[in-house]
């Protein structure tokens, strides 16, 4: 029988992590855990699962607490959709004009997946405000999630760390991410030379052809 | 940070960009250089849909649209207007939907008004959102008489829903079709099947192309 709690904590090298408890739905949503508990189902003396992909504490209490808060999307999603097209208007293309049932529930489903998809991919406020932190902890996030295998969780990092790249000058983005510039200058002249109009600087939509 | 995340983290990053910041961080340093050139969507999309890359750019349009969009656009068969079946040859720009040239001639959708001409204030909410695009329309020569057309550039706003005209009576029927066919660029229909990839620029027969 699949336990209701789950314990978890980080392994490193040297020293045991703290241990955190979660619900088994939450870690659920965690491609590896899932892994791991199905692994782990028969033997009831694993007491605590441990997790070796070099995670701090505080960047898994804070995995943790996106995936308390989002646990029930995917279920709250689906009916929202599944309401949505409940009215036949809403419905694309409208069904019954010479189709036959089976195409029409094809159509619909592959509706609702498309919607439920968009629906899970829209940051909420509280995304946002989960984000508004160094960018540093963003990337410990990201990578962190990507271990645990948590595939919205990337989405929402990857676009948050891409929301900080749009509209930025080569520049702007070296120094937001301490990038070194490792083109020699020749390179660099090259570049600006052959692809240097791509560039924000060079703002060839409002004078150049006026 | 940016450059010691995993190539695949990377790669799905730089597909929820827009083309501009990708060109952009073409010219941060040589590993980015590379990620770029590593993602199969900016691959096809500057190999086979340059046009409508450069399309995008130029006409202020590029900053609206992720590389996801480019290579959904690429990658869709038919026009995208319903109960329409017909091979889409372009693709309309404000939407960076496929359309044939049928439609691009006669749905409403595709009509355009001088942003001048539209009233901003009802128009507003949604522009900030960013359902309002307003494209930069580029001159070209079209006619030997060189004063029928004005050097400068228009600003147009593609006749969507979100957008309402200064004079309610005129209607979006009451739009002029004269930007329409400025508004889209052929686009090929991208086939990947495994690691075959084919581009079609009109409709193919399977069989015969074998």
């Amino acid at each position: 029988m699949a336990p209701t709690h789950i314990r978890v904590k980080n392994v490193d090298d040297d020293r045991d992590g703290k241990v955190f408890t979660i619900t088994y739905q939450d870690a659920m949503q965690s491609g590896i855990l899932k892994d791991l508990i199905s692994d782990f189902e028969d033997a009831s003396f694993v007491d605590t699962i441990p997790l070796t992909g070099n995670i701090s504490d505080h960047t898994l209490s804070r995995i943790i607490s996106w995936l308390m808060i989002h646990s029930g999307d995917v279920a709250r999603a689906t009916e929202q959709v599944k309401e949505f097209l409940g009215n036949p208007q809403n419905r694309q293309p409208p069904t019954g004009l010479g189709m036959d049932e089976d195409a029409v529930n094809k159509a619909l489903s592959s509706q609702e997946r498309t919607l439920v998809a968009e629906k899970l991919k829209t940051l909420t406020p509280w995304d946002v405000q989960f984000f508004e932190v160094p960018t540093d902890e963003v990337f410990d996030i990201l990578i962190a999630a990507n271990y645990l295998d948590i595939q919205r969780l990337v989405n929402i990092a990857s676009q948050t760390v891409a929301n900080m790249i749009k509209g930025k000058t080569t520049e702007q983005i070296r120094d937001l991410f301490g990038i070194v510039n490792d083109f020699t200058p020749e390179e660099e002249d090259e570049l600006r030379r052959t692809e240097g109009w791509a560039l924000p600087h060079c703002d060839w939509t409002s004078e150049q052809w006026q | 940070m940016l450059e010691s995340l995993p190539l695949e983290l990377l790669c799905d990053m730089f597909t929820s960009l827009d083309i501009g910041s990708i060109l952009n961080l073409r010219h941060v340093s040589r590993r980015l250089r590379e990620a770029a050139g590593a993602v199969p969507a900016y691959v096809f999309a500057t190999e086979h849909g340059l046009d409508a890359v450069l399309a995008l750019f130029w006409s202020g349009l590029g900053p609206h649209f992720t590389l996801h969009d480019l290579d959904n656009a690429l990658r869709t068969e038919n026009c995208a207007v319903p109960r329409c079946d017909r091979f889409g040859h372009f693709v309309f720009l404000p939407t960076l939907k496929r359309v044939c040239f049928g439609c691009l001639g006669h749905q409403r959708e595709f009509s355009f008004l001088l942003l001048g001409r539209v009233d901003i204030a009802e128009s507003h909410s949604s522009e900030k959102s960013g359902l309002v695009h307003v494209m930069h329309t580029l001159p070209g020569f079209y006619s030997e008489d060189k004063t029928a057309y004005h050097k400068q550039r228009h600003h147009i706003v593609a006749g969507l829903d979100s957008v309402k005209p200064r004079d309610p009576d005129q209607g979006h029927y009451g739009w002029p079709c004269r930007f329409r066919y400025l508004a889209a660029i052929a686009l090929p229909f991208l086939e990947c099947s495994g690691s075959q990839v084919r581009s079609h620029h009109t409709v193919f027969c399977n069989r015969c192309s074998g």
